[in-house]
């Protein structure tokens, strides 16, 4: 089941309709209703949704890559063409897959649904490799990137790639929810943690 | 299941509101408005408890996550700081303490060196945030006031208070996953799940707090400075 969708659709009825089919068949957890994207970061701001459906109307002249910009989410969450009316092909070949408001349920349900299947199969496992782990070794005892890049005779750049993985697999975002983290898995000892002063 | 619609108004009955969102119980607290509500629109209790119609349904709209498509004015904007404030005392005092009892509780259950880090870890989020609000309090809010007479304090433009907010809930995200993926199964206890229930719902306040304050405060205190030179 998905988490949140984002409707973006001027028309209440489309809107509503659409949500009470999303809602009867547990499409997903939360449905948020807009008017244009904009709205999404006013209410939403750092979270993300997990699938866009837009009407082409509400673009605005932006594209989708602007879209994807602008709240921050990778390529893999889809973003599907709502259509009701005629518009050019080179419109709707830039959604990840469309649906029409004369599409039956069971079409519109199994579009959608396609759609998450693909997305499960590509999430990534949680473990953390050993370079990544002797990158967060190395960061809990106070190194820079830089420092830790030159130790590992890897680019900063790396490093910070790595970084993001560890954030991403660990769900945990600061350095001493990290040192935490670390010690319950056996990364690290207490005492080669300097990054946090109240660790010492 | 639920869904996130744009009906409420001032003219929604509030308990129907609160049954439907229940994060709106916070603001009630903020703006210490008590339960009994009866069939009171939410207009209708802001007269009742001397509170800006619009600010309030503003800030029941952020809680319940819709578009509060309205401009507050000064009168309005005042009344906002108001309820900002009471938040950040609340959690300070209340909201906050209560957690780390709960999580200092905790901590006697599992092995010392886990407990330990867990309450330093906490004992640091604490200072973050004391920090957090100590700086809106003293520099920010006070600032605002002014504005909304009229007067500007030198040396300080809201742009400072725009580019230094920081994210207040990436620690408390953080525990979350620490307490429901990583410590190792306890004793079934009571305390692990109350933590959470608490952790998630102050993360939830906290966030629509800063909406509050970056998507209604922000822009009106950026357009009254504009104004403000303008006439001078």
């Amino acid at each position: 089941m998905y988490k949140t969708i984002a409707i973006i659709e001027k028309s209440n009825i489309i809107k509503e309709g659409l949500t009470y089919l999303l809602k009867a068949h547990n499409v997903c957890a939360q449905i948020a209703k807009l008017d244009s994207i904009d709205d999404w970061f006013f209410i939403f701001k750092d979270e993300k949704p997990d699938m866009i459906i837009i009407n082409p109307d509400r673009l605005k002249n932006t594209d989708l890559d602007k879209i994807r910009q602008k709240i921050d989410i990778s390529d893999k969450v889809p973003i599907i063409g709502l259509l009701y009316q005629y518009f050019d092909r080179d419109v709707y070949n830039m959604f990840s897959s469309t649906i029409y408001i004369t599409d039956t349920e069971d079409v519109i349900l199994s579009k959608l649904r396609n759609k998450q299947k693909k997305e499960q199969d590509t999430t990534t496992g949680e473990k953390l490799t050993d370079r990544e782990k002797s990158v967060l070794k190395l960061l809990l005892k106070g190194l820079s990137n830089k420092e830790v890049a030159d130790k590992l005779v890897i680019s900063p750049h790396t490093v910070i790639t790595h970084r993001k993985n560890i954030v991403e697999k660990t769900g945990i975002r600061s350095l001493s929810g990290l040192a935490i983290y670390a010690i319950l898995n056996n990364i690290t000892d207490m005492d080669e943690i300097s990054a946090i002063e109240n660790f010492r | 299941m639920y869904e996130i619609d744009t009906n409420i108004s001032g003219t929604s009955k509030l308990t129907n509101v609160i049954i439907e969102h229940p994060n709106v119980l916070n603001v009630l607290e903020y703006f210490n408005i008590p339960l009994g509500l009866g069939d009171k629109t939410i207009a209708e209790v802001a007269k009742e408890y001397n509170i800006a119609p619009n600010t309030l349904e503003v800030v029941i709209k952020i809680y319940c996550r819709t578009m509060p498509n309205k401009i507050l004015n000064k009168k309005e904007v005042h009344d906002l700081l108001l309820f900002l404030q009471t938040s950040h005392n609340n959690f300070k005092l209340i909201k906050i303490p209560e957690l780390k009892c709960l999580i200092e509780n905790f901590s006697k259950e599992i092995p010392t060196k886990y407990g330990q880090m867990l309450v330093a870890f906490f004992d640091e989020y604490i200072q973050e945030i004391d920090e957090h609000f100590m700086y809106e309090d003293k520099k920010v809010f006070p600032y605002i006031s002014n504005i909304l007479n009229d007067k500007i304090t030198k040396n300080f433009k809201i742009k400072e208070f725009e580019r230094n907010h920081t994210d207040i809930g990436h620690k408390l995200f953080d525990l979350k996953n620490i307490l429901i993926k990583y410590i190792p199964p306890t004793i079934v206890s009571e305390y692990r799940k109350q933590i959470l229930n608490q952790l998630i719902s102050l993360e939830r306040d906290l966030m629509y707090h800063t909406q509050l304050e970056d998507n209604i405060l922000v822009p009106f205190v950026k357009n009254m400075e504009t104004n403000i030179k303008k006439n001078k």
